[in-house]
């Protein structure tokens, strides 16, 4: 047999195991009902309503055969037993292809420039480019200094702050570090030194600060705060927001639009 | 030539790779590069197969989290919220969404009602029955030597084709949103997708990875395009022929389940390779994925190596339907790995004079959670759906036992932007971990001294006396005569948890010597530590190193013989992922009564406790002859 038709075969078997189990699994009772709204989150019983009302149940093809399968009725009997409101996963799929079909109608609209502007404007921080230094560092390796390793640092450091030009131990890391962010900082030599670079005063040599590689003394050239950026810069992420907003915006005044109406 | 020079060039290169004209220039620029940590392969909501697995997120959830935004993960709760949350403690620098591109309009029709085809009767088995469907399309189009569409495709498909615009402007809309075009230069995001070709379920598959927001139409899919090398020579045609300022490459990856298909050196019609086809495979196909969720694909252990490192993450089984069809399960072969796949390609180089498999490495994912770079193993939470309905709540392990958090792809780049990086893929300076984030460089020259690693210009030197990762030494300059050096430095993980220092650094060495390929693995810096970790409570005990570096010669070097050479770092033990997830639970194997049913795994011996996480550089490549 091919690898192919013994794939076929298995889906097969899957197939008519779920078909057996579907036929022997009893519909459900009024009595198996959960009380409406237990455990479901807000909105699923508004949006389920409201897709029921608009005759969603009927047109979802899934929704009608759940109903069929757990009233025994046809899905017009089923729904004038009001078991659209009762049936945990009608409800839920009702809710979402509400929830889907208003959050692809705000998103139809392009946002214009200006919506562009305005909403980089209120959403500054959501895209500002996070604050980053620019500093040096000498390195002393903990394997080759073992315990001189603390009294090796501050002499160095004595040193450096003399104004003595000092190499440090070898690192296949620059000794001259462009502006980073703090995320970048610890990716590269851990947190505490990121901690230590954005808390260090410019200019002025550093305490020893600890990575896993042994001891840094860093002097920061530069510090920049958060920036905004320019929206010719971050356009497509500001698009993509805007909409998601619109979208969530949307299924909320929905939602309480027809809480309203209730 | 001076370490200046080379600096020179480096940095009127890396100018080069930079040039994006609507962008801001990145602030952090480095001509000796930085190492960028990222994710080449990620599946969302669009895949099918995450899609029967009840994955609701989408491209853009995937790039959220990759920069370090919260992700909800299903199962979802009765209002469709996720019941699980995930976030990574230190966000990707780049990443690429890679769906199944196969049946993107497919699965657009079923979900929705407006399309014609959303009353076909396979949608309405996927709509019903996920994991139903997902053998079914897997038989018809990924596993299938044949793949066809289904019939409400239309007679020649264009109703699927044409449907799958949609999702494929989602998947490049993504992507635009996640790039960070700032001169911060956080996060690079590229339009991909996986090409999904399985014949008679033994893997072939690619992921297709473009340079810039120039790309095809649509993705040439393995239905649409079924022969790998007439799908290479066709994303040619389609990108770089006929799209301006389009540029590709593609990544195989899982060649452990291709059942020894993955590197076989002839034809469709089993014809030796011609040279024009391994050109094709030379030319756009620079990396492998050597390491991800389904597997290590590195090398195996048996009798053509006594290399036990190889014996790391290994699957059963040798293809996908094997994993479903236990007793049909064997081994991999030895074709099945990227060892393999590099002896043979010096063969080729040959006899065709040009190198088929001349692979870099990556490492990656394969998430079909839409968790980019989800790699931390004591909080996995699963890549998939443990095998699960897409509304079921996992009592056991959060996935199967065999599988892992996957790996990352690290690529060696002047700054964080698509050129850069496309730049590194392109010349494979890449290597992958299989999740902390060491730092590995690796150079390959003639003239490296022995004190190279007491240098302070340690980088600029590597690549002044020699090349990178990636890189070919050809034959031997007169002066100064003998073997080449290799000098390599790794550092372990800066800021990772849990954290563990290295142990060693191996150099795997690959040639042919009178036509037969051979191999030997070199203890070249650190070595035996004698560091273990108590499997029951994770808590590691002993030394290791924080960092290692040497300058390696190999003794044995015939400048007749092509060879490559790759390093190998490996970290101190540390508890596997399972490891975490059955202690949090309680299981006590020594009280296999008491153990759950749903956690029988935890105690099934086949499977470590205990790993040793690692990194493969790319390759250097020996040639003897003079650079064409």
């Amino acid at each position: 047999m091919s690898a192919a038709l013994r794939f076929l075969a298995l889906g097969a078997l899957l197939f008519a195991g779920r078909l057996w189990w579907d036929a022997f699994t009893p519909p459900l009772s009024p009595r198996d009902r959960g009380p409406r709204g237990e455990g479901q989150g807000e909105g699923i019983d508004v949006l389920s309503t409201a897709a029921a009302a608009l005759d969603l149940a009927a047109a979802d093809p899934v929704v009608a055969r759940r109903l069929r399968r757990n009233s025994n009725f046809l899905a017009a009997d089923a729904a004038a037993l009001g078991l659209t409101d009762s049936d945990l996963v009608v409800r839920r799929r009702l809710a979402t292809r509400l929830r889907l079909a208003i959050e692809s109608a705000a998103r139809a609209a392009e946002p214009s420039e200006v919506e562009l502007h305005a909403y980089l404007t209120a959403q500054a921080a959501r895209f500002a480019v996070p604050p980053r230094v620019r500093l040096r560092q000498v390195y002393l390796s903990r394997a080759r200094r073992g315990a001189a390793l603390a009294a090796d640092a501050r002499r160095l450091r004595a040193r450096l702050v003399d104004g003595a030009a000092v190499a440090g131990d070898a690192l296949p890391v620059s000794a001259v570090l462009p502006l980073m962010t703090a995320a970048e900082l610890e990716g590269l030599l851990g947190a505490p030194l990121a901690a230590a670079a954005f808390a260090a005063p410019l200019g002025a040599w550093s305490e020893p600060v600890a990575s896993r590689y042994g001891l840094h003394l860093l002097r920061v050239a530069e510090r920049r705060p958060a920036e905004t950026p320019p929206l010719a810069s971050v356009r497509a992420a500001v698009r993509e927001a805007l909409l998601a907003a619109r979208a969530d915006a949307a299924v909320a005044a929905a939602l309480d639009e027809l809480r309203a109406a209730r | 030539m001076h370490a200046l020079a080379v600096v020179l060039v480096l940095c009127a290169a890396a100018s080069a790779a930079a040039a994006e004209p609507d962008r801001e220039p990145c602030a952090r620029r480095d001509p000796l590069r930085n190492a960028y940590f990222g994710d080449l392969h990620v599946h969302t909501a669009l895949s099918l197969d995450a899609s029967t697995q009840g994955t609701r997120a989408m491209p853009a959830d995937a790039y959220r989290f990759a920069r370090g935004e919260s992700l909800g993960v299903q199962p979802d709760d009765a209002s469709g919220r996720p019941t699980r949350r995930l976030q990574l403690g230190r966000p990707l620098d780049f990443a690429a969404v890679t769906d199944h591109a196969e049946l993107f309009g497919e699965l657009s029709i079923c979900q929705s009602p407006d399309l014609p085809g959303y009353n076909a009767l396979p949608c309405i088995i996927y709509r019903h029955w996920p994991r139903l469907a997902f053998f079914i399309a897997n038989s018809q189009v990924s596993n299938s030597p044949a793949p066809k569409r289904f019939a409400f495709c239309g007679p020649d498909g264009a109703v699927c084709r044409d449907a799958s615009r949609t999702p494929w402007r989602v998947v490049r809309e993504a992507a635009e949103a996640a790039y960070d075009r700032t001169s911060a230069c956080r996060f690079t995001s590229f339009v991909g997708y996986e090409w999904t070709g399985a014949p008679d379920s033994n893997n072939l598959h690619r992921n297709v990875i473009f340079a810039s927001d120039a790309v095809p139409r649509l993705p040439l899919s393995y239905v649409d395009e079924p022969q790998l090398d007439r799908f290479l020579a066709r994303l040619k045609r389609e990108c770089r022929d006929e799209r301006p300022g389009c540029d590709v490459l593609t990544i195989p990856h899982n060649s452990n389940l291709s059942d020894g298909l993955m590197f076989r050196p002839v034809e469709a019609d089993g014809q030796p390779l011609s040279r024009a086809t391994a050109a094709l495979r030379h030319d756009w196909e620079p990396l492998i994925e050597i390491m991800q969720h389904k597997g290590d694909s590195e090398c195996r252990l048996g009798p053509e190596s006594s290399d036990e490192r190889c014996g790391f993450e290994k699957l059963p089984f040798q293809n996908f339907m094997a994993s479903y069809l236990p007793w049909t399960a064997v081994p991999a072969p030895e074709a099945s790995f990227a060892r393999w796949a590099l002896k043979t390609g010096l063969a080729e180089r040959q006899r065709l004079g040009v190198n088929p498999f001349q692979y870099g490495f990556i490492a990656s994912t394969d998430t079909h959670i839409a968790a980019a770079g989800a790699v931390r193993p004591d909080t996995f939470i699963g890549h998939g759906g443990a095998g699960l309905p897409p509304d079921a709540v996992a009592t056991g392990l959060p996935d199967d036992i065999e599988f892992s958090p996957g790996g990352l792809a690290v690529l060696w780049a002047e700054e964080n932007s698509r050129p850069a990086l496309f730049a590194a893929m392109r010349r494979r300076e890449a290597y992958g971990t299989s999740g902390p984030r060491l730092q590995v460089r690796f150079f390959g020259g003639w003239s490296y001294p022995g004190d190279l690693c007491a240098q302070p210009d340690f980088v600029a030197r590597g690549y002044a006396g020699g090349v990178p990762m990636g890189g070919e030494l050809h034959v031997a300059p007169t002066a100064p005569p003998g073997a080449p050096a290799f000098a390599v430095w790794a550092l372990r993980d800066a800021a990772g948890e849990p954290a563990a220092p290295l142990e060693r650094v191996q150099i795997v060495k690959g040639w042919l010597e009178n036509g037969a390929a051979r191999e030997q693995v070199f203890d070249v810096a650190g070595g035996d530590t004698g560091a273990t970790v108590d499997a029951a409570t994770c808590t590691p005990t002993g030394r290791g190193f924080d960092d290692l570096c040497t300058v390696w010669r190999d003794p044995a070097f015939d400048p007749a013989q092509p060879a490559f050479y790759y390093a190998r770092v490996l970290q101190n033990p540390t508890c596997r992922w399972s490891a975490y997830a059955c202690n949090a639970r309680g299981v006590d194997c020594r009280r296999p009564e008491r153990v759950p049913a749903a956690l029988a795994d935890c105690c099934d011996t086949r499977y470590p406790t205990v790993i040793q996480e690692r990194a493969w550089t790319s390759p250097i490549w020996y040639v003897p002859e003079e650079p064409s």
